[in-house]
C-alpha cells in the first residue's frame, strides 16, 4: 500500500497559483513515503532545480514535468522520461513563452504534436463527458503508447461519478489511467494562503472572490491511506509504472561550449595554453618568477582536469572585444585569485602584490564552476551585451533570471488588501514599523490594524509570515549570461523579460550553480566610465595621449592627499565612513588601499578587527603570532584577519580543515545569522585548534572575528581589484582635478556625492567653474581654458532640469560660431517647445541674451505663446527689449533658482549670505573646527545634506551639514533624536550645539541641542525650496 | 475699477473643517486628513499640538504623533457640514453661498441695520459660529474674492475698513493666493512675490503671455468681473452623517452616534416647527451594500426621545451582517408640527401610549421589504449561499458566478455545484442527529472552508433517505457527528 507517486503537483513557481515551496513539497512527499514526486508547474521549469537539490539530498525520485493549457482547451501534464524528452519539453515551454509578453504563454495543438515526440502525456478530462471525444481523437492520433488519462478525486459534488465515467472510458478505449492529486499545497493548513493568492491574482479581496476560493483542502499531498481508499488499486499501479519510466535527472545536464572559439588544429586546452603563454610574456616582461610559474601550471592542470577551458576562452573573447573597442573593463571578485586570468587580461590584479588563493576560485572539492564577474563602463556595457547576442545568437545566449519574491512591504500590501484592510490603514501600519532597527517588531505593531485577537489580524500575521519569500515573477539578472553551443532551450526554457529585446532563462544563478552550469557576469561600473572620460578630456585639452598604462603608480603625493581625507570622488574611499578612516589608517602604498577598502565594512567593525589593526599599524601594540603558519596567513595585515580568504586559510592551517570544509565554512559564515549553522563549525574549529596547540584565547578571538565577519567578509581579491581603480581615480584627482571632476559629472548617476558637492569640492581646490551658457555650453560638461589658461569646467546643459538631450544637441548644431545674438534668433533657428524654453530660462542659461532670468521668462512667454494667427501682427516685433516693470532678481533669488533648476549654484553659499545678515554669529564654520580640541563645546550650523542610519550602530544617525567652507559631521544619538524630533526630522537648515570629538584630524560633533533654523532661509526670500 | 466702496461681503473660511468635525465626534483622538498626495491637509487641535502641520508627508506626521488617525479627504462630507452651518447661520443672514471649497460667503451689508450696526452684528454672528466649535477665519471684503483670499490666508478681519483690507491684500505673498501651482510658478518665474508686484504689471502684457486665468482672477478680485452666486436654500430634508473611526461590530455600539444625530434632528425640527413621519437609518459597511432600517411612525414625531426608543427596539432585533463603518440619518418626509390635540377623539395622537401598544403599532408598520438581507451567494458554505434577498437584489448563485468551465484547474475551485446536489429546503441551522442516519445514497461532498470570517466548517455532505423515504441532505463532522441540513423535493 505504499506505491504512490504524485504526478501532478504545482509549486509556488506557478506564480500565485499554488501555496508551497518546491522544497516543502519534496519533503512532505518524502515523509508520506511516496515513491516519487513530479513537479509540474504551469509552462515553467523555474522551480525544478530547487526541488531537485532537495530531492537528491533526501533520496526521493524526482520527475520533471509541466502542466499546460492549450488554446483549444485541452489540459495536459507532460513528463520527461529521459533527456531527449526533457529537451522536447523545454523547447515546448520556450515556444509557448517566447511568443507572448512577460507573464503569459500560448500553446496550440500543433506545437504539442510537433515537439513532443517522446515525452509522456497525461490528459485531464473536461467536466462534461460530451466534450471528451474530439480531444481524445486528436491525442490518440499521435501519442501512441505515451498517453494516460488522469483521474482526480477532489471530493466535490460529482467527483465519484466522474471517476466512474473515466474508468468506463478507459476500458472502452484501452488507455491506462493514472491517479493524481492536482496538488497545490503540501499541507491543508495552507488553504488560507491559497485563497489569498487567488485574490491577489484577481486583484480583489477574499470576500470579493469567494466564487474562486477553494471549497475544500483536498488538493494537498494526501496520506497514502486516503489515496488507496479513493482510487482503484490498478490505477495506482499504473501510476507507479508511469513513474518508473521516468528516470531523467537534472544531473544529466551538461552543456557544450561554443566551439567557434577554438581555431582549427587546436583543442580548447591547447588554445588556452597558447593564449596564456602569450599573456605571460606581456605581463611579466622581466621574466616570470618561479613561484608564479608553478601557480600557472597548477591552475592549467586543474582547468584541464575539470574541463573548464571553454569557459576561460569565452570570457577572454569578450574582454578582447572590449579591448578592441576601447571599452574599459576589469574582472573582479574571486577571479582575481587566478594568475591565468591575469595572463589572459581578464583581471588586472598583479599576483605578486596580493596573496592569491586559487582554491577560492576553483577547487575540485567544491565541484562548482568558477565565478567570473567583469565590470565594464556602465555607459558602454550595452555594446558588450549586444556583441554577445550577435556572436552567439539569441537562441544560444540568454540572461539568467532573478526571482522576485515577496518581501515585507509587498507582503503587507497584498495580504492586507486581500483581507480587506484599507490602504490608509496599511500605510499607517507600515510607516510605524521601522524595519531596519527592529526585525521582529512588526508583529508587535499589529494593534494598529485592529485587536490582535481578531481572526483577521491573526490571519494577517500568519499569511504575511508565510508569503514572505514566495516568488512573484522572474526578472532578468543584472548581467549574468548563459552561453551554449547548441540552442539553449534544449537545456532550459527561455522566456521574455520585461525589457524589450531581452530574454531570460527560467533559472536563476543559484539554480545554475547547483547544476554546475557556467555563467559569465557582465556588469557595469560607473567609475570605469568616469576614468575613460577623464583620459579623453585630458587628451583633448592638452593634446597628450594619456591612458591607464601611463598612470604613475605609488606616488607619495597621491597618498599624501588621501591621508588628509581629501578623497571626494575617489572610488570606494570617498564615503563619510571612509574619509573618517583615511587619516587614521594613513595609507602609503597600494596594499594599504586594499586594506582600507575592506576594513571599513560592518564585518571588521563588528568583529573588532579595526582597532587592533590600527594600533598595531601605528606601533602602539605588539604583534605576535602563535607560529609560522599563522604568521604566513596574517602577516600582511598585522596579525589581524581582515579578509575572507584569511579566515579560510586559518581554518585550514590552524584547525586542520580541508579546502572543501573551509569552503563550507565560508558559506556558513555568509548566512549564519539566518540559520545558525555555524555551531558545528565552532566545535570543529576549537577542537582542531586545541589539537594543534593554540591557546583558547586565540581560538576565542578567531571565532569572534568569524562571527563578526558574517555576511560582510570582504574577499581580498575583490578589494585588490577595487584598490587599483581607487588609486587611478586618486591619481587623476590629484593631478587633473578639473578633468576628473568634469568626467565624474558627466558619468552621473554614480558615487557617493551629488553634483553640487562635487563642484564645491573642486572649487575649493581652486578650479574655476563657469555657468551654463546658451552660447557656450554643450550637453555634457566641458573642460575649457579660463583666463589663466588653466583647465576650468564649463557646466553643461545636462544639468538643466526639464531639458532634453535632443534639444541641447540641436542648439549646439544650429549655434553660429559667434553665438546667438538674441532670444529671437535662437527661437528662429531652433524650434523649441515652450516648456523647454522655460527650462532654459529658469536655469539662467539665457541670461547672456536677456540680462536676467525674469526678463528671460518674460520674453520666452511672449514669443512662445504666439499662435500662427497672430504671427503677422506687429506685436511680435514691437515689444521693447526689457520690461522695466519687472523686478531684478536678487542674489538670493538667483541662488534659490539655481538650486531648484540646476541642482547647483555657483554663487555664494547660503550660509555666507546668512552670516552677512549677522545671523549665526556664534557658530563655527567647518574650516575652523580643526582649531578646537576634543571635548570642547561648540556651535555649528549648515544645510542638512545627508542623514544616514547605518544598520550596525544602535539607532544613531549621522547627519552631514554643509556650510560655505565644507562639511560638518554630526552624530545624533537615538535619545537626542527622540526628544527633539521636530528639528531632527524637519530642519533643512540646522543649528547644533554639542561637544566636539576628535581623533587626530577626524572631527565629529556629538549633538546636544538641535535648533531648526529653516525659517532663516525662508526669510531670505519669499519662498525657500530645495537645496539639494 | 468698479468696486463698491463698502466691504459688503464676509467670508468664513474653515481650514480644518473635516478634521474638526471628526474631532467633535471623537474628542480624544488626534486626527489628520490627507489629500490625494498623502500629505496632511487638515488636522485637529490635538494633532496640531504634537506638531503636525499642513503639507507634511503622512509618515513624518506619524513619527511626530504615533497615535494619529489618518483619514482621506471627503468633499461630500465637507459640503454637507458646510450646508449644516449655512442652515444654522440662516437666522443671521439671508444670502449665504457655499463658496470656494471650504467656506461660506455672506452678503452682510443688508443685515447690519437689522442687528444694530456692523459691530453688533458681527458679535452675534461670531458667538453663534463659535458655539459650533469649528475653527474658522472671517474676513470682510469689497468683493467676494477679496474676502475669500484674506480669510483663506488666515486673517481675521471681519470689521476692517476698505483701506485696511486693501493694504493687507497688497502685502499678501504668492503662496497666500489661491492660485494653482503652475500659475504660481509662472508668477515666480518673472519675479513676482507679492500681490502688489502683480498689480504693477500692465494687464495687456500679461494677457499676451499667459492664459487668461490670472487676469480673470484679478478681475474677480477687483470687482471688474462679478461672480454668479448660488444662494443657499435650507434643505427640505434632514441628513446627517457619522463617520466611524473604529468599526462598530455590535448593534449596541450604534446607540451613541444615533443619540447625537437624533438630537440634531430634534433641533432641526423644532426650529422649523416640523415633524417627521419616518426616519431612515443607513448603516454603511466596507464590503457589502448598505443596510437600511426604516423607523416608520404611527404619527409624525419631533421628539428625539421617541426616535431613540424606536431605534433601540429595532436595533435589538438586528444582527449586523458586517461591521459598520459609517451611519447616515435621513428624515425626508416632513410635515408641519401639530399642536397638541384638544380633540377628545384624538387619543391616539397623545404621547402616552404604553409600551405594548407602541410595539404592536411598530410591528404593523414594519414591512419585510424595509429590511434588506445581504447575500453572500458566492460563498461555498451552504447556509451562506442561500440567504433571502429582496426584489431589488438579484441573487447571484454559485452557478452563475463561477466563470470557469469547472475544470480542475479553475483557480483552485472545483467544478460547478450541480443544482441536483442542493436541497430545495435548506434549514437555517443544521439539526444534530443522534446517530448515523438512514441510508446514504451518494458519495461524500467535502466542504472545508470559511477561514476568512472565522466561520470555518469541515463537513462531508451526503444525500440520504430517512425512515419516511424522504431524500434529505446530511453531513458528518470530523468528530463523527451527524447533522441534517435540508430536504430534497
Amino acid at each position: 500500500m505504499t506505491q504512490y507517486v504524485e504526478l501532478f503537483c504545482q509549486s509556488n513557481f506557478s506564480f500565485l497559483n499554488a501555496a508551497s515551496h518546491p522544497e516543502e513539497l519534496v519533503e512532505r512527499a518524502f515523509e508520506l513515503g511516496y515513491q516519487g514526486l513530479a513537479i509540474t508547474d504551469e509552462c515553467s521549469l523555474a522551480g525544478v532545480v530547487r526541488a531537485h537539490v532537495c530531492a537528491k539530498a533526501l533520496g526521493l525520485p524526482l520527475i520533471i514535468g509541466s502542466y499546460i493549457r492549450l488554446v483549444e482547451g485541452e489540459q495536459l501534464v507532460v513528463w520527461a522520461p529521459h533527456k531527449q524528452a526533457y529537451s522536447e519539453l523545454s523547447q515546448l515551454i520556450a515556444r509557448g513563452q517566447m511568443r507572448c509578453p512577460k507573464g503569459h504563454y500560448q500553446l496550440h495543438r500543433d506545437d504539442v504534436e510537433q515537439l513532443l515526440k517522446t515525452a509522456l502525456i497525461g490528459w485531464l478530462p473536461h467536466p462534461h463527458p460530451n466534450d471528451w471525444q474530439p480531444s481524445l481523437d486528436w491525442l490518440q492520433s499521435w501519442s501512441q503508447g505515451r498517453l494516460w488519462l488522469l483521474a482526480t478525486r477532489p471530493l466535490c459534488g460529482n467527483d465519484k461519478l466522474r471517476y466512474q465515467q473515466l474508468c468506463a472510458l478507459a476500458e472502452a478505449i484501452e488507455l491506462p489511467v493514472a491517479a493524481c492529486g492536482a496538488v497545490l499545497m503540501h499541507d491543508p493548513k495552507r488553504q488560507p494562503l491559497l485563497d489569498t493568492l487567488t485574490s491577489i491574482r484577481l486583484n480583489q479581496s477574499v470576500q470579493q472572490t469567494l466564487a474562486q476560493a477553494s471549497t475544500n483542502t483536498e488538493r494537498h499531498l494526501r496520506p497514502q491511506s486516503s489515496i488507496y481508499r479513493l482510487f482503484q488499486q490498478q490505477h495506482i499501479e499504473q501510476t507507479y509504472l508511469l513513474a518508473q519510466q521516468c528516470q531523467f535527472s537534472l544531473d544529466e545536464l551538461r552543456y557544450q561550449y561554443p566551439a567557434e572559439l577554438v581555431p582549427p588544429g587546436h583543442t580548447p586546452m591547447s588554445h588556452l595554453r597558447q593564449l596564456v603563454a602569450q599573456g605571460q610574456q606581456r605581463r611579466f616582461a622581466d621574466g616570470v618568477p618561479l613561484a608564479i610559474q608553478a601557480i600557472i601550471a597548477k591552475e592549467l592542470a586543474l582547468i584541464e582536469e575539470l574541463e573548464y577551458a571553454h569557459f576561460f576562452l569565452t570570457i577572454e573573447d569578450i574582454v578582447r572585444f572590449a579591448k578592441q573597442r576601447q571599452i574599459l573593463y576589469q574582472g573582479r571578485g574571486s577571479a582575481a585569485n587566478s594568475v591565468v586570468c591575469y595572463c589572459l587580461g581578464i583581471t588586472e590584479v598583479d599576483p605578486r602584490k596580493i596573496q592569491v588563493l586559487f582554491e577560492r576560485f576553483i577547487s575540485k572539492e567544491r565541484g562548482e564552476p568558477p565565478d567570473i564577474d567583469v565590470d565594464f563602463e556602465h555607459e558602454r556595457r550595452e555594446e558588450v551585451i549586444q556583441y554577445i547576442y550577435q556572436k552567439y545568437g539569441r537562441d544560444r545566449a540568454a540572461l539568467a533570471a532573478t526571482v522576485i519574491s515577496y518581501r515585507f512591504k509587498s507582503a503587507v500590501r497584498d495580504v492586507g488588501k486581500a483581507l480587506g484592510f484599507a490602504d490608509s490603514q496599511l500605510d499607517q501600519f507600515m510607516a510605524n514599523v521601522d524595519r531596519r532597527d527592529k526585525q521582529q517588531d512588526w508583529r508587535q505593531q499589529l494593534g494598529l490594524l485592529g485587536s490582535p485577537d481578531h481572526h483577521l489580524i491573526r490571519h494577517f500575521r500568519q499569511l504575511v509570515e508565510q508569503i514572505i519569500g514566495f516568488p512573484r515573477h522572474l526578472s532578468q539578472h543584472v548581467g549574468g549570461f548563459v552561453i551554449s553551443a547548441g540552442p539553449l532551450h534544449q537545456l532550459v526554457p527561455t522566456e521574455n523579460a520585461a525589457m524589450a529585446d531581452r530574454t531570460v532563462i527560467q533559472w536563476d544563478k543559484d539554480d545554475l550553480e547547483a547544476l554546475g552550469l557556467l555563467k559569465v557576469d557582465v556588469l557595469a561600473l560607473g567609475m570605469l566610465t568616469a576614468i575613460r572620460r577623464s583620459f579623453d578630456l585630458i587628451n583633448q585639452f592638452t593634446g597628450q595621449q594619456l591612458n591607464m598604462s601611463q598612470v604613475e603608480w605609488e606616488q607619495p603625493a597621491v597618498y599624501d592627499m588621501l591621508c588628509q581625507a581629501d578623497s571626494i570622488g575617489v572610488f570606494q574611499i570617498e564615503s563619510r565612513a571612509q574619509t573618517n578612516m583615511l587619516p587614521r589608517l594613513k595609507p602609503r602604498c597600494y596594499y594599504d588601499l586594499v586594506v582600507q577598502i575592506a576594513i571599513v565594512r560592518p564585518g571588521p567593525i563588528q568583529g573588532d578587527m579595526v582597532h587592533p589593526y590600527l594600533r598595531r599599524r601605528h606601533g602602539k601594540e605588539p604583534i605576535s603570532y602563535p607560529n609560522e603558519a599563522v604568521r604566513a596567513v596574517l602577516e600582511r595585515t598585522m596579525g589581524v584577519p581582515i579578509f575572507q580568504e584569511q579566515v579560510i586559510k586559518l581554518a585550514m592551517v590552524a584547525a586542520g580543515f580541508s579546502a572543501g570544509e573551509a569552503d563550507q565554512l565560508r558559506r556558513a559564515m555568509a548566512s549564519w545569522k539566518r540559520n545558525g549553522k555555524l555551531a558545528k563549525f565552532e566545535h570543529k574549529l576549537r577542537t582542531g585548534m586545541a589539537a594543534n596547540g593554540y591557546s583558547t584565547s586565540f581560538a576565542d578571538r578567531i571565532f569572534k572575528q568569524i562571527l563578526g565577519f558574517g555576511e560582510y567578509g570582504f574577499p581580498e581579491s575583490h578589494s585588490a581589484s577595487f584598490a587599483l581603480l581607487a588609486y587611478v581615480s586618486a591619481w587623476l584627482k590629484r593631478h587633473y582635478p578639473a578633468a576628473f571632476c568634469c568626467a565624474l559629472l558627466n558619468s552621473q548617476p554614480m558615487g557617493f556625492y551629488s553634483p553640487s558637492q562635487l563642484l564645491q569640492d573642486v572649487r575649493r581646490h581652486g578650479v574655476t567653474v563657469l555657468p551654463v551658457d546658451i552660447n557656450q555650453s554643450d550637453w555634457d560638461h566641458q573642460l575649457v581654458a579660463d583666463d589663466n589658461q588653466q583647465a576650468a569646467i564649463r557646466l553643461g546643459m545636462r544639468l538643466i532640469k526639464g531639458l532634453s538631450k535632443q534639444l541641447a544637441e540641436r542648439i549646439c548644431h544650429h549655434r553660429p560660431s559667434q553665438g546667438f545674438s538674441s532670444l529671437l534668433e535662437l527661437q528662429q533657428r531652433c524650434a523649441m517647445p515652450r516648456h523647454e524654453q522655460q527650462a532654459l530660462a529658469a536655469a539662467g542659461a539665457l541670461n547672456p541674451l536677456t540680462g536676467d532670468r525674469y526678463q528671460a521668462h518674460w520674453q520666452v512667454a511672449a514669443q512662445a505663446n504666439d499662435t500662427p494667427l497672430f504671427a503677422n501682427i506687429e506685436q511680435t516685433v514691437a515689444e521693447p527689449e526689457s520690461a522695466n516693470y519687472l523686478s531684478i532678481p536678487s542674489e538670493v533669488d538667483n541662488l534659490l533658482q539655481d538650486y531648484r533648476h540646476l541642482g547647483v549654484s555657483l554663487g555664494r553659499h547660503p550660509m555666507t549670505l546668512l552670516r552677512e545678515q549677522q545671523l549665526f554669529k556664534r557658530t563655527i564654520s567647518a574650516a575652523q573646527l580643526p582649531q578646537f580640541s576634543h571635548g570642547e563645546l561648540v556651535r555649528v550650523a549648515g544645510l542638512v545634506v545627508g542623514r544616514q542610519r547605518p544598520g550596525t550602530a544602535s539607532g544613531v544617525t549621522f547627519v552631514t551639514l554643509e556650510d560655505d567652507t565644507g562639511n560638518i559631521n554630526v552624530v545624533v544619538w537615538l535619545n537626542t533624536a527622540r526628544e527633539q524630533r521636530k528639528p531632527f526630522l524637519q530642519a533643512k537648515l540646522l543649528e547644533v550645539h554639542g561637544i566636539l570629538e576628535r581623533e587626530e584630524s577626524v572631527i565629529h560633533i556629538v549633538a546636544g541641542r538641535l535648533i531648526d533654523r529653516t525659517s532663516a532661509l525662508e526669510q531670505l526670500a519669499v519662498h525657500s525650496r530645495d537645496f539639494h | 475699477m468698479a468696486s463698491p466702496n463698502l466691504p459688503v461681503w464676509l467670508y468664513l473660511h474653515f481650514p480644518h473643517l473635516q478634521a474638526d468635525q471628526l474631532s467633535l465626534q471623537n474628542p480624544q483622538t488626534p486626527i489628520a486628513i490627507l489629500d490625494q498626495g498623502k500629505r496632511v491637509w487638515q488636522h485637529c487641535r490635538l494633532a496640531q499640538a504634537s506638531g503636525v502641520q499642513t503639507g507634511m508627508v503622512f509618515t513624518t506626521a506619524l513619527q511626530l504623533d504615533p497615535e494619529l488617525q489618518l483619514q482621506p479627504q471627503r468633499s461630500n462630507e465637507q459640503q454637507q457640514i458646510l450646508a449644516q452651518i449655512a442652515d444654522y447661520c440662516y437666522q443671521w443672514c439671508a444670502r449665504i453661498a457655499l463658496s470656494f471649497e471650504q467656506g461660506l460667503l455672506l452678503e452682510v451689508a443688508t443685515m447690519w441695520r437689522l442687528f444694530g450696526g456692523r459691530a453688533n452684528y458681527w458679535q452675534q454672528l461670531q458667538q453663534a459660529l463659535q458655539s459650533r466649535q469649528l475653527r474658522f477665519h472671517a474676513a470682510a471684503g469689497t468683493t467676494p474674492m477679496a474676502a475669500y483670499v484674506l480669510a483663506r490666508a488666515g486673517y481675521d478681519l471681519p470689521l476692517a475698513s476698505t483701506q485696511q483690507l486693501n493694504q493687507q491684500l497688497q502685502q499678501l505673498t504668492l503662496q497666500q493666493l489661491p492660485l494653482s501651482a503652475s500659475q504660481q510658478q509662472s508668477l515666480t518665474d518673472v519675479g513676482i512675490k507679492q500681490l502688489a508686484d502683480l498689480t504693477n504689471i500692465p494687464m495687456a502684457q500679461w494677457r499676451r503671455r499667459f492664459s487668461g486665468e490670472i487676469a480673470t482672477w484679478l478681475e474677480r478680485l477687483n470687482g471688474d468681473k462679478v461672480d454668479d452666486h448660488c444662494w443657499f436654500e435650507p434643505p427640505a430634508q434632514f441628513v446627517r452623517n457619522w463617520h466611524c473611526l473604529h468599526e462598530i461590530n455590535h448593534s449596541n455600539g450604534l446607540l451613541f452616534p444615533l443619540q447625537h444625530m437624533l438630537k440634531e434632528l430634534n433641533h432641526y425640527l423644532r426650529r422649523r416647527q416640523l415633524a417627521a413621519c419616518a426616519v431612515e437609518l443607513i448603516l454603511q459597511h466596507r464590503e457589502q451594500t448598505d443596510s437600511q432600517i426604516s423607523l416608520r411612525l404611527a404619527q409624525p414625531e419631533h421628539q428625539a426621545s421617541e426616535f431613540l426608543i424606536l431605534a433601540r427596539l429595532r436595533l435589538q432585533q438586528l444582527s449586523l451582517p458586517e461591521a459598520v463603518i459609517g451611519i447616515q440619518v435621513v428624515a425626508a418626509e416632513l410635515v408641519p408640527q401639530q399642536q397638541p390635540a384638544t380633540d377628545l377623539f384624538a387619543a391616539t395622537n397623545s404621547h402616552a401610549l404604553d409600551g405594548g401598544q407602541l410595539l404592536n403599532r411598530l410591528r404593523s408598520r414594519l414591512a419585510p421589504s424595509d429590511v434588506k438581507h445581504l447575500v453572500l451567494s458566492a460563498d461555498p458554505r451552504p447556509e451562506r449561499a442561500f440567504q433571502l434577498v429582496t426584489e431589488s437584489d438579484t441573487p447571484i448563485t454559485a452557478g452563475t458566478q463561477n466563470s470557469g468551465r469547472g475544470d480542475v484547474q479553475d483557480n483552485g475551485r472545483d467544478h460547478i455545484q450541480d443544482s441536483a446536489n442542493r436541497p430545495v429546503w435548506l434549514l437555517p441551522k443544521p439539526i444534530p442527529l443522534p446517530n448515523q442516519p438512514w441510508e446514504l445514497k451518494s458519495a461524500p461532498e467535502r466542504i472545508a472552508c470559511g477561514w476568512w470570517d472565522d466561520g470555518a466548517i469541515q463537513r462531508d455532505y451526503f444525500v440520504a433517505v430517512d425512515q419516511h423515504g424522504q431524500l434529505c441532505w446530511v453531513f458528518r463532522t470530523p468528530a463523527n457527528q451527524w447533522f441534517l441540513h435540508g430536504w430534497f423535493g
